[in-house]
C-alpha cells in the first residue's frame, strides 16, 4: 500500500461531455497518488480539499481502486471517491447528480463497509471529521436540521435514508415539514427495496446486465 | 422514484435538490463503465 500519514486529499469533478448531468468524480493526494474511481483522474473542477492520510485512502481504495464498490450496483464514482476521501473528512458533495446517487446508494455506497475499520485499525490517524466535528465538506449549516452530524461521523453510523434527507434539506437551506419527510423516506425506501432485488437477480443471472440497467432507469425515471 | 419525489417536493424544490440530473436520471450509471465492470468481474482470474 502506498501513501503517507498526512497529506492533502482533493475531491475533483469532471463534467461529462456527453448529455449527462451526473459528473465523474475522482480523488488525488498531494503525495502524488491518484484514484480515478473507474474513470479519468485528471482535469475538471476542484470541489474541495482536506488533510488526511493518503495511506488510509489508498488502503480504502483497494482492491483495484474501486474501494469495494461494484459499479452501478452498490455505488458509482461518487461513492468510490467518498470512501477514498474519508480520512480527510470531505466528500464530492456538490458535483452534478450527487443527491441523486446518494438517494440510490448513500454517501459511501452499499452495503456496509468493513474495510473502513480495517484500514484505520492499523494506523493512529483519526478520521478528520471526528477531529474537526464532521462537516464532511458540506457548505451549509446543519445545526438544528437533523442532529445526525452532531455526533462524530463514522459514515457507518448514518443510514441511507437520513443521509438523503440531510442533503435535501441542506440544498433547500431549511428543514422540511414532517409529512414531506415521511413521504420522501417512503419513496426512497420503496426504491431501495426494488433496487436491492434487482441487484440480486442480476447476480443470480436472472437478468442480463443490459436489462438490469434498463430496469434501473425505469425505476428512477421521472 | 423521481416522479414521486417531484410530487412530494413540488416542482421548484425538486429542481433545487436534484437539478437537471433529476430530469435525466439515465446518466445515473455510465453504461460503458458498468459493462466494463461486469466484464472484469466475470473474467477468469489468472
Amino acid at each position: 500500500m502506498a501513501g503517507v500519514s498526512s497529506a492533502t486529499l482533493e475531491a475533483w469533478a469532471i463534467r461529462l461531455l456527453r448529455a449527462s448531468f451526473f459528473d465523474h468524480t475522482y480523488a488525488n493526494s498531494s503525495c502524488g497518488l491518484r484514484w480515478g474511481c473507474r474513470g479519468r483522474s485528471a482535469g475538471g473542477i476542484l470541489l474541495r480539499s482536506g488533510t488526511g492520510s493518503s495511506a488510509i485512502a489508498d488502503c480504502l481504495a483497494q482492491p483495484n481502486g474501486e474501494a469495494g464498490i461494484r459499479y452501478g450496483r452498490t455505488g458509482v464514482c461518487h461513492q468510490i471517491a467518498n470512501r477514498i476521501l474519508h480520512s480527510a473528512g470531505i466528500t464530492v458533495a456538490g458535483c452534478g447528480g450527487y443527491i441523486g446517487t446518494v438517494a440510490v446508494w448513500g454517501e459511501y455506497g452499499l452495503p456496509l463497509w468493513p474495510e473502513l475499520q480495517a484500514c484505520y485499525s492499523s494506523g493512529t490517524v483519526l478520521p478528520a471529521s471526528s477531529v474537526a466535528g464532521g462537516s464532511a465538506g458540506r457548505p451549509w449549516n446543519l445545526s438544528g436540521s437533523s442532529g445526525v452530524y452532531d455526533a462524530p461521523q463514522s459514515g457507518m453510523e448514518l443510514t441511507q435514508l437520513t443521509e438523503f434527507l440531510v442533503l435535501t434539506e441542506g440544498a433547500l437551506g431549511h428543514q422540511l415539514d414532517e409529512p414531506t419527510r415521511r413521504s420522501l423516506r417512503k419513496i426512497q425506501r420503496d426504491f431501495l427495496r426494488r433496487q436491492a432485488q434487482l441487484v440480486r437477480i442480476l447476480d443470480l443471472g436472472v437478468v442480463a446486465p443490459e436489462e438490469y440497467l434498463d430496469q434501473l432507469m425505469r425505476f428512477s425515471k421521472p | 422514484m423521481m416522479d414521486r419525489m417531484r410530487a412530494a417536493l413540488g416542482e421548484e424544490r425538486f429542481n433545487v435538490v436534484f437539478g437537471e440530473a433529476g430530469r435525466h436520471p439515465e446518466g445515473l450509471v455510465d453504461r460503458s463503465t458498468f459493462m466494463n465492470a461486469i466484464a472484469s468481474e466475470r473474467a477468469p482470474s489468472r
